[in-house]
């Protein structure tokens, strides 16, 4: 096929011919005559030698799990297995659009001899979590004067998985290592050894507590005695219940409510794993999607994180079918969370939480509440806030029967936001856990 | 390469700018017009016609005005008011007019009209004026384009010998080329004569043949200052594209090697600054960190303004970590981000460029002269002898009934090539799959 450089080159040739014709000028004739021949003469030798299956391309990426918001290097090597030299060829490799190209460049312009091996490799930044492929590659060929073409696209593609992002577990570890939350969450470290238990955190002393536990430097600081609490040696099962209804997609992208959802499961597992405790994940929405059963150990967090790597939100909710499903499988006395914005019908919800309490399991719902996470209140005109004030509280109403019903079984909701610090969810969990519910 | 590139780029221009021999003629002699003074004379001509134009528009505006606002109580006072005034136009545009250029002068036109006539002809000798300055004006516009498109032509030739970019190659060679096309819009131009020679029409080569063989004609042909001239033009482009393909398939190994090396000192600027930015604080940054970080904020537009740049920064820091993580644990991780070693070996590439060339040099003026042979090739098929014989034949756009035969057997050459491939390709990958 002729580029655009050789179809301007024919034009010239054409024009030229005729405007000598027309002015009886010859040398334009002779030379409109030359710049035609030039465009086609190369034309079916080109074509002859435009070999695809003679060029081979391979990618290979430095690693093929990943958390979202962390980098990929991605190396391509072209090599050339014909017998044929290529001019000029041109190499793509595609990449996801979630994806971010932040050094490098993907896709390079060289020329071949028979033999030759080329390589080039560039790094991705992948914001999305999922299931991601790289490719295809763009392959065109073309001579030495640039005046025609061929290409082709190959299909090959490397599957990439993206685990939900690691930031906020980061952002925790941070601040446990610089003792911040060690009044609020007890994320703690202390070098108090021989007692035999994990340290916990620290609260006021009352009467009768060991004068061997009191922090000496926390009660200097604050003026008040401080003893240093020990969590218990036994550990519980947790089950993550996350909604993946269609409702909590809504939302900004990259921070809908399922985003917000599935980053509090990743920090609830991460959490409970690190304390010994057994942590499973259910996600569900008109059924079970994806099912991981409750299992001690670090490993496992990484079996947690390719099951929410695949959620997505679809679906309507039918949460007592659900719950029903998984309570089967799964052991009882169990600290079950739900995460779901709550949406569904009111009855079906009551259902499936009478059904968790009648197995004697424990439950904390954490309930990202929607206009929080549609739009910010300051991008509103004063009108459209009224609007969505009112849409609020509408909403809050309804919030609010469910709030109440469940409240009657004994059942905590929290609502949070897009801007709820995460820790402030984990702090839920180890205050269940403080209080020895759902023991092994 | 690049000298010669400027040396063909130099017979090109004095090809085409030496075989356009044109006269202007101004007041019965000639004058050529690569003559420097053409500029001053045609900025100064413009300047006249302007200058007429205007001067008659104000007059007119002017008369108007007077005859629309004058007291109707004039009209009986002087019976004879408008003839009067008109003659008051006319002697103010004389005045006028002798200040400038006309080729009428002042006095003449006092001496030779009396002032009742004065009135009667002062229209033709107005309009005369005035055409005669529009037309100069004109004519000399239009030579001094030859002037423009020769600096255009050369200040793009220059401009792709240093630049070695396919729109200068373009641009000079079209330049040189629009010269004979202003030539052809008017009789006053006339192009050298070994251009428009019927030397190379087909019965001529026939003759040739005829005599000397395919040998003869061919060295005739070859011989011919035609022939040269535009084989020269053809070479400028040739060897241009040339260079350019050179160019394309060498610098961007080079080029992404400096990007890449600006993009980490970019990430290590920000990596180091970002502590800083963290609290708020205003850091002098350079252009390629102030736009790098204003590319990865913007690709975060849906998360709250204020907390996207500090996740920015976060992922900068993360990233520096990470590039030399994979320094350390990749080889030649490097030199495959600047794709160092993509870059073709100069020496191959320039003995099968040349190659190349000369091959399809080689092949054109072969077909080129193929097509000045139309009237032999003809013969030699049997064509009939009114179609041979005919006057048709002996005229230049002969070189059209193989010309065209021979463009689209290339083409439906390649494209039946193409389709056997094709089709081949895709019975091996049926095969494979089964």
């Amino acid at each position: 096929m002729l580029t655009a450089r050789g179809g301007i080159a024919i034009v010239t040739g054409i024009f030229v011919l005729v405007f000598g014709f027309s002015t009886a000028n010859y040398f334009l004739v002779l030379l409109g005559v030359m710049l035609t021949m030039a465009s086609v003469v190369s034309m079916p030798y080109f074509t002859l030698s435009a070999n695809f299956e003679g060029v081979e391309v391979t990618r290979t990426l430095d690693k093929e799990k990943v958390f979202a918001e962390e980098f990929v290097h991605v190396t391509v090597k072209v090599t050339n297995k014909s017998r044929m030299r290529i001019d000029r060829l041109e190499v793509e490799d595609g990449y996801p659009e979630v994806f971010t190209l932040v050094l490098g460049e993907n896709k390079i312009s060289t020329r071949l001899d028979p033999g030759d091996e080329i390589k080039f490799s560039y790094i991705l930044q992948c914001r999305k979590r999922g299931v991601h492929r790289i490719g295809p590659i763009k392959l065109v060929m073309k001579d030495r004067m640039g005046m025609v073409f061929e290409e082709q696209e190959i299909p090959s593609y490397t599957e990439i998985l993206v685990y939900p992002s690691y930031k906020d577990v980061r952002k925790l570890e941070a601040l446990g290592a610089k003792r911040v939350l060690s009044r609020l969450f007890g994320v703690h470290r202390t070098r108090q050894k021989g007692i035999g238990v994990e340290f916990f955190g620290l609260r006021d002393y009352f009467p009768m507590d060991d004068f061997r536990r009191i922090d000496w430097k926390a009660t200097a600081r604050t003026g008040d005695l401080i003893v240093r609490e020990f969590e218990s040696e036994r550990n519980i099962k947790v089950m993550l219940l996350l909604d993946c209804s269609i409702s909590m997609g809504g939302g900004l992208p990259d921070n809908t409510k399922l985003d917000f959802a599935i980053r509090a499961a990743v920090m609830l597992a991460k959490v409970a794993l690190e304390r010994k405790d057994e942590v499973g994940l259910a996600a569900f929405s008109d059924k079970v999607y994806q099912y991981v059963p409750p299992k001690p150990g670090k490993d496992y967090f990484y079996k947690i994180l390719e099951a929410l790597a695949f959620v997505e939100p679809a679906g309507g909710t039918h949460m007592k079918e659900s719950v029903e499903w998984v309570i089967k499988r799964s052991p009882r006395r169990m600290l079950y969370v739900l995460i779901s914005d709550l949406e569904g019908d009111v009855n079906d919800i009551v259902e499936a939480v009478k059904l968790i309490r009648a197995h004697r399991n424990h439950l904390l719902v954490l309930s990202p509440f929607g206009p929080w996470f549609e739009v910010y209140p300051d991008a509103l005109s004063p009108v459209d806030r009224a609007l969505a004030e009112a849409i609020s509280e509408e909403l809050l109403e309804f919030r609010r029967k469910v709030s109440d019903e469940l409240a009657r079984m004994d059942v905590k909701v929290i609502d949070v936001g897009p801007d709820d610090f995460l820790p402030a969810i984990v702090s839920q969990y180890l205050n269940a856990k403080r209080r020895g519910i759902a023991l092994r | 390469m690049r000298v010669t590139a400027a040396v063909l780029l130099a017979v090109v221009f004095t090809v085409v700018f030496t075989s356009i021999q044109p006269y202007m003629k101004y007041d019965n002699f000639w004058v050529y017009i690569w003559d420097p003074g053409l500029v001053g004379l045609t900025a100064w001509r413009t300047w006249m016609f302007i200058n007429i134009s205007l001067t008659m528009l104000i007059n007119a505006f002017t008369s108007l005005v007077v005859e629309s606002t004058l007291p109707p109580i004039l009209w009986l006072l002087d019976p004879k008011l408008f003839a009067h005034l008109a003659l008051a136009e006319a002697a103010v545009e004389a005045f006028i007019a002798a200040v400038h250029f006309y080729p009428i002068p002042l006095a003449y036109i006092i001496a030779t009209f009396p002032p009742e006539q004065l009135l009667l002809f002062w229209p033709s000798i107005r309009w005369m004026t005035f055409s005669y300055a529009a037309a100069s004006c004109v004519w000399s516009i239009y030579f001094l384009l030859f002037q423009i498109l020769a600096v255009g032509a050369i200040v793009s030739g220059i401009l792709f010998v240093l630049k070695i970019n396919i729109k200068y190659l373009f641009s000079s060679f079209i330049f040189s080329l629009s010269s004979f096309g202003l030539a052809a819009l008017t009789e006053n131009v006339n192009v050298g004569t070994p251009l428009t020679s019927f030397f190379l029409t087909s019965n001529i080569i026939f003759q040739q043949l005829f005599f000397g063989g395919v040998t003869g004609a061919l060295t005739s042909f070859l011989m011919s200052p035609l022939f040269f001239s535009a084989l020269a033009c053809y070479l400028y482009l040739e060897v241009g594209l040339l260079l350019v393909y050179i160019s394309e398939i060498t610098s961007p190994a080079t080029e992404r090697g400096e990007k890449v090396a600006n993009q980490l000192k970019t990430i290590d600027e920000l990596a180091a600054a970002s502590n800083i930015m963290e609290l708020g604080e205003n850091v002098s940054l350079s252009k390629e960190a102030s736009d790098f970080l204003k590319r990865l904020v913007e690709m975060k537009i849906f998360s709250k303004p204020e907390a996207v740049k500090i996740e920015v920064l976060h992922d900068l820091r993360r990233l520096k970590a990470y590039v030399e993580e994979v320094f350390l644990k990749i080889p030649n991780s490097r030199s495959t981000l600047s794709a160092r070693d993509a870059a073709p070996r100069i020496r191959p590439l320039i003995k099968s460029s040349l190659t190349g060339m000369l091959l399809r040099v080689g092949g054109v003026i072969a077909l080129s002269f193929i097509c000045f042979t139309s009237l032999f090739v003809l013969q030699q098929i049997g064509a009939p002898l009114p179609v041979v014989e005919s006057i048709e034949v002996s005229q230049p756009e002969v070189v059209l009934v193989l010309l065209l035969p021979i463009v689209f057997s290339f083409s439906m050459a390649a494209t039946i090539i193409r389709t056997i491939t094709r089709s081949r390709r895709k019975e091996r990958g049926e095969g494979e799959v089964a």
